[in-house]
């Protein structure tokens, strides 16, 4: 009996984050496993529980795994009580410091020669969210920062950034209907401005904004690096925009970006240079305090910026598809980003509705003096939060995106 | 076949429309230069449907909107709007309009509204077309 249940598993691990556990977790799990004989969904589970708790920096498995229940449903419920009861209370990052963050990757550059442009619709378009249809423009793949709840690492190998020795041509090359504005952006799978104007990138993308003045074209960041852009002359058509957040997740959420101060300053710079700007709280995220916070951040944009340089203000939060959840376990860091109460949300994992509503209608009546001459829009949600929120909703992708380029080329003709 | 109600203070843009509407096989129930005119024809003629431009002498097109929408909360209202009337598009959604159509308008603009509001009436009503000249080729 006792040998079947330990050849039982050894077989269910081998599907499980077993192996991911420390040394002394995984000896801690034979015995608990053994006693109780957790099923495989049971197991998984719990691996996954004392993987999230370390993530997040709570107390151990086995601080917190009893000597002794009732039965097996007892201990499982009890450990998954405790998860679920981390899981619906605002985060507090007062456990943090520095020291749980550490970059231990190693980035290389890489040049491809690729003969398509990586042009094309966004990838979290979806029919069930409200989209701008914006487009999507690949000049470097991968990205150089380290953003806990970021898509890319589970599309990219995040050690090798790639450069297309062939963009410039490729761009040149491009074809665009005159008849047509085009609203595209370069700060999907890459930071746009992190790498500066390395294998020339700028170059050719300030080039490409010169010669299609139909197109708006957007460089969206979490960097400082404005320097190509203090050093020449920036096309009207190009708006910058800085995804920003609170101190607190920048700090230990947003590892090897700029700091906030930084941004907004770099902002203040390119605005004073006569260039658009714009901005993105995406992800807004909840923690303890965290309206209070983010009003902070809302003030200081109203303070610092007048609603002519600005053109928008995007809101979103966190969507997690399971690979990202996947990679985030597999990681030896501290995060928090885990640590939410989750709800399907078109397929992927988010918070839930009523959280949503508050957290972007707390944003967007902080900004009541721009809501007249400022673009403001949720990005990735589903269109019943539009209403709520703003108290009007679109009733296609189409005519967000029409209403996104008029107020978009309005501020750009104003400034010509 | 909807029943739409054009209301333009510009009698160019009303004769425009009046076209395109009769070329997709619509019904033009009336035609309003004014706000006024529009609350008065609405109840003469409870159309499906109200193109409404924004800007208009004495009640403009977002206050006609809302008088509308509160008098009749069934109809549906798209407004006409021209570059630079953002703000009061956005008014004019909050205030119940469903949609706006950016001038100049043509005809696949304002099909594919219609198509968005009323899917399964123009689908119906394309159906009993199909149906009529079936039986009439039988």
């Amino acid at each position: 009996m006792k040998q079947n249940y330990i050849d039982k598993f050894q077989k269910n691990i081998q599907n499980t984050n077993y192996k991911i556990l420390s040394k002394t977790n995984q000896d801690f799990f034979k015995i608990i496993a053994l006693e109780y004989k957790f099923s495989f969904q049971e197991l998984k589970q719990l691996i996954d529980f004392t993987l999230d708790f370390k993530m997040w920096n709570e107390k151990d498995i086995q601080e917190i795994f009893k000597k002794e229940y009732n039965s097996k449903k007892e201990a499982f419920n009890h450990i998954r009580d405790i998860w679920n009861e981390l899981k619906s209370k605002p985060n507090s990052y007062n456990t943090f410091d520095k020291s749980s963050y550490g970059d231990v990757r190693k980035i290389s550059f890489e040049k491809n020669g690729s003969d398509s442009l990586s042009l094309g619709a966004c990838p979290v378009a979806s029919p069930n969210t409200r989209c701008c249809n914006l487009l999507t423009l690949d000049s470097v793949e991968s990205c150089g920062f380290d953003c806990s709840y970021c898509s890319i690492q589970s599309f990219y190998n995040q050690n090798k950034v790639t450069f297309d020795v062939n963009f410039a041509q490729k761009l040149k090359n491009l074809k665009l209907d005159p008849s047509q504005t085009y609203h595209i952006g370069t700060g999907q799978s890459s930071d746009s401005l992190m790498w500066g104007n390395k294998e020339g990138i700028l170059d050719a993308l300030f080039d490409f904004a010169r010669c299609n003045p139909n197109v708006i074209l957007e460089f969206k960041t979490k960097s400082n690096n404005i320097n190509y852009f203090l050093e020449n002359e920036v096309p009207v058509n190009i708006i910058c925009s800085w995804s920003l957040n609170t101190p607190v997740i920048i700090e230990n959420e947003e590892h090897l970006t700029a700091k906030l101060d930084q941004r907004i300053d770099a902002a203040r710079k390119l605005a004073n240079k006569g260039v658009l700007v714009g901005f993105h709280f995406h992800p807004i995220v909840q923690y303890e305090n965290y309206l209070n916070e983010y009003k902070k951040v809302y003030d200081t944009l109203l303070n610092t910026f007048d609603s002519n340089e600005v053109v928008f203000i995007s809101l979103g939060t966190l969507t997690f598809i399971k690979p990202v959840i996947q990679k985030l376990r597999s990681r030896d860091f501290k995060s928090k980003i885990l640590q939410m109460p989750f709800e399907d949300a078109n397929g992927k994992a988010s918070y839930p509705i009523e959280i949503k509503k508050e957290m972007f209608k707390s944003a967007y009546d902080s900004f009541k003096a721009w809501h007249k001459d400022v673009y403001f829009y949720l990005c990735m949600e589903d269109h019943s939060l539009w209403k709520e929120v703003f108290g009007y909703e679109y009733i296609s992708n189409n005519q967000m995106e029409d209403m996104m380029k008029m107020a978009y080329s309005n501020k750009i003709n104003n400034k010509k | 076949m909807l029943n739409i109600l054009i209301v333009d203070d510009s009698t160019i843009m009303r004769q425009n429309l009046k076209r395109i509407i009769n070329d997709l096989g619509h019904n033009v129930t009336g035609e309003a230069a004014s706000g006024n005119d529009a609350i008065f024809l609405a109840k003469e003629f409870t159309p499906d449907l109200i193109t409404m431009d924004i800007t208009m002498p004495e009640m403009d097109g977002i206050e006609t909107t809302k008088i509308l929408k509160k008098k009749y909360p069934d109809v549906k209202i798209i407004m006409t709007t021209s570059h630079g009337q953002e703000d009061m598009v956005r008014q004019s959604i909050k205030n119940g309009a469903k949609g706006y159509i950016l001038k100049p308008v043509t005809k696949n603009k304002i099909e594919d509204i219609i198509v968005k509001l009323f899917n399964n009436k123009v689908k119906h009503a394309k159906q009993e077309e199909i149906t009529r000249e079936f039986s009439g080729l039988v």
